[in-house]
Formats: structure tokens, C-alpha cells, sequence
């Protein structure tokens, strides 16, 4: 049975509501495996997150928070990634630290050339193996700025495109650093004057 | 009676439009029925967007939408989904006749705890709401139906010819009174069951003898 163990929220912004990628492990028979959840703005990831959160309610889904203690109501779930957005989200630069980036791709050659040459170009693709009928492709991802406009999938009748993000065999297991939530009293004070 | 468990249509539909504008909670309402092992449950949402209006009361236009019926884990993951979309606004609290508040997806939780603490026996909704389908297929059932048609046959006391079709193009129109969940369950099916199905749309509106 899959149990959610452990999750990570990579932003390009820290601090702020930008784009964030959020990624989680699970454990799969004793195999920790992680998987990307999203890669969006916080009110979409916070769609799945809800979901997600139903369902250990009724435990229907297994989660343990950072200090490895089973995570049992929607309130604890919640909470739990209330925390990780508002104190623990880490700068997306540090993502290459743990995981490595790939993005593969095919494409049916069946219709225009021309179309297939901006599907390429939109993704910065160049074929790897060539064959009549399918091109494949397969590039490595190592720039904030480049992963930023890629889509973690990508499918249409011609063409599938996925982004891969998998550990380094040296993913660091040290507890994420932990950032105030507020720091002063200052932070907060125009809240007062809106 | 048992209630299976029924995916969340409406819910999708408004995960994908909530672009140009937010939905307005009205009311949230559970039901349960405990003659099963384990409940089941029924989950009704008074819901409307916010850039839509009554051309004669200046009200905002709401319908009550049914969200999700079947076990504890299919009501609760709709309810984590609608706690979820009030993180970012999708969802907000009606406050008056024009105001709306937000809620957060903790407020919302303590929301729906209070919602699922006061369900209500599930014949309470047959009393007081109404749920009705409207099917548009190409070719009209026939009478009496062959062989393949067989598992429609439990549906077709429900369905009423509204319109046939004249000419070729145009669509006949079915309009059928949902009875009960299993007869919801049935229609369901249907989109798979019919090939000619061109479309299928439900409403859910309180009895008039309930107001």
C-alpha cells in the first residue's frame, strides 16, 4: 500500500504566491518513491492538496508528517502543508542538489513538418534516435528559467512529452531548513492599514 | 436502499471554468442513510457563480448542484476538493445579497465538520428536493426494446418523450423524474450504454410544496 512519507515544495519566488513545484514521496513496499504532484500557482496545488487530504480522513490514504507520526484527520494534513508553505519551501536553484531533471519526449511523424519543427522548438528538442515513423527525445533540464516553462506533461495524438524528476542516489535526509513564519511584528503591520 | 458511489460531475466542470470568475456557497447539506453497513451519504451544494445575474431581481443566479453520493471517502474527498478551492478564492462564503467572504481551506474544514455533524435521514431529500434529467439522443429507444437494449429497460418507465425528431438532425428530447440513487446509478451508465446520446444534463430543484 502506498503511504506518503515525505514532501518538498521548490518555489521560484520563496515568500511570495509564485510558481511552485511540489513533489512528494511515497513509500511503495519499503521503496521510497518520488513522485511530482504539481507544478503551479499555491491555489491550484492546494485543489489536489484538499483531495488529497479527504481522503486520509477516511484513510483511504496513509500520510506521516515530517516527524514520521501518522497524519489521521484532514485538519492534520492541512496543517501539515500549511507549514511546508509557509516555513519550509525551498529555492528552486537547490532542486538539482537532490534530483535530477530529464525530459523525454516522442513524435509521431505522420502530418506537417512544419508543425513538428515548433512543437521542437517550443521544447528546445533535438532528436536523440531517429526512426521514419517515431522520433525520439531526450535532454537533460538544468535551469530554473528553462524549467519554468515546461509543463510537467504533455500529450497530443502526435506527440507526448514528460518531464522526469528523479533522486540523486545522495538525496540529502536532513530535516528541510526551517524559516520563521513572521519575522517581526513590522512584517505584519500593514495588515492594519489595508 | 443502497446509494452508489457516483463521481463528482458538476465538481469538474467548475475546477474548469473558474477562470474569469469565483462560485458563491449558499448552503451545504449532507444526508445519510443509516440502514446500510457502512452509511452512505448524499452531498447537495446551493451554489452559483459570481458574474452571473437575474435580469429581473438583480439577484445572483444559484442552483442547488448535486456534489457527490456514495461512501465516507467520496463525500470527504469532495469536501477536501471545495475546501481546497477556497485557498485561492474559487470559493467564497455568501455574506448578504451582494457580499462574499473567503474562507480558508481550515475554515472551511471546521465548515464542513459542522455540516457532517448535522446530516439528515436521506428520506428527508425526496421529501423536499426534486432531482430531474433531460436526454438528448439521435435516434429515439425504441418501444420495445431488443436484446442489447435490455439493461435500459429499468429506465425506460422514468423517461418521457418530450420531442421527436422531425427531421433527421435534430435530436429527441427525454425528460425523466429520478426516483432514487439506483435510477441516478442507471443513467449514469447510459453515455456508455447509447451510442446516439447526444447529451445528458440534471437538475436538482427544491419542491415547491417544500418552501
Amino acid at each position: 500500500m502506498l503511504s506518503e512519507v515525505d514532501r518538498r515544495l521548490y518555489s521560484w519566488e520563496p515568500g511570495s504566491s509564485a510558481l511552485k513545484l511540489l513533489l512528494i514521496a511515497e513509500d511503495d513496499h519499503g521503496t521510497l518513491r518520488w513522485t511530482p504532484l504539481g507544478k503551479s500557482w499555491p491555489y491550484a496545488l492546494w485543489l489536489t492538496l484538499g483531495e488529497r487530504g479527504g481522503l486520509v480522513e477516511t484513510q483511504a490514504l496513509t500520510a506521516l508528517d515530517a516527524a514520521g507520526q501518522p497524519l489521521t484527520t484532514i485538519e492534520d494534513y492541512v496543517a501539515c502543508y500549511r507549514t511546508l508553505f509557509t516555513a519550509q519551501e525551498r529555492p528552486i536553484a537547490t532542486l538539482w542538489d537532490s534530483f535530477t531533471v530529464t525530459l523525454t519526449a516522442t513524435y509521431r511523424q505522420t502530418g506537417d513538418p512544419a508543425a513538428r519543427q515548433r512543437w521542437e522548438q517550443r521544447y528546445h528538442l533535438t532528436p536523440t534516435t531517429e526512426h521514419p515513423e517515431l522520433l525520439i527525445y531526450k535532454r537533460s533540464v538544468t535551469d530554473p528559467a528553462d524549467l519554468e516553462h515546461l509543463p510537467l506533461t504533455d500529450t497530443t495524438p502526435e506527440a507526448t512529452m514528460t518531464v522526469l524528476i528523479t533522486p540523486r542516489p545522495s538525496l540529502p535526509v536532513a530535516p528541510p531548513p526551517v524559516r520563521p513564519a513572521v519575522v517581526s511584528v513590522l512584517d505584519n503591520l500593514h495588515f492594519a492599514f489595508d | 436502499m443502497e446509494i452508489p458511489d457516483l463521481s463528482c460531475p458538476f465538481l469538474s466542470i467548475r475546477k474548469e471554468r473558474s477562470v474569469l470568475s469565483y462560485d458563491i456557497e449558499y448552503h451545504l447539506r449532507l444526508f445519510v442513510d443509516n440502514t446500510g453497513d457502512p452509511p452512505r451519504y448524499l452531498l447537495i451544494q446551493r451554489v452559483g457563480p459570481s458574474n452571473g445575474w437575474e435580469t429581473h431581481r438583480h439577484l445572483r443566479v444559484k442552483s442547488w448542484e448535486w456534489i457527490a453520493a456514495g461512501s465516507a471517502t467520496t463525500i470527504w474527498r469532495a469536501l477536501g476538493r471545495l475546501a481546497g478551492a477556497t485557498e485561492g478564492g474559487l470559493l467564497q462564503k455568501a455574506q448578504n445579497w451582494t457580499q462574499t467572504t473567503w474562507w480558508t481551506p481550515e475554515t472551511y474544514i471546521a465548515h464542513a465538520r459542522k455540516v457532517w455533524r448535522q446530516a439528515r435521514p436521506l428520506s428527508t431529500f425526496w421529501d423536499t428536493f426534486a432531482l430531474t434529467c433531460d436526454l438528448f439522443t439521435v435516434s429515439p429507444f425504441p418501444t420495445s426494446p431488443p436484446a442489447d437494449l435490455a439493461p435500459l429497460a429499468d429506465l425506460l418507465p422514468h423517461l418521457t418523450l418530450l420531442s421527436t425528431p422531425a427531421d433527421a438532425p435534430y435530436p429527441a428530447h427525454y425528460f425523466g423524474a429520478i426516483p432514487d440513487l439506483s435510477t441516478l446509478q442507471s443513467l449514469l451508465t447510459v453515455p456508455r450504454r447509447v451510442p446516439g446520446l447526444v447529451q445528458m444534463t440534471y437538475h436538482l430543484t427544491r419542491k415547491e410544496s417544500a418552501l
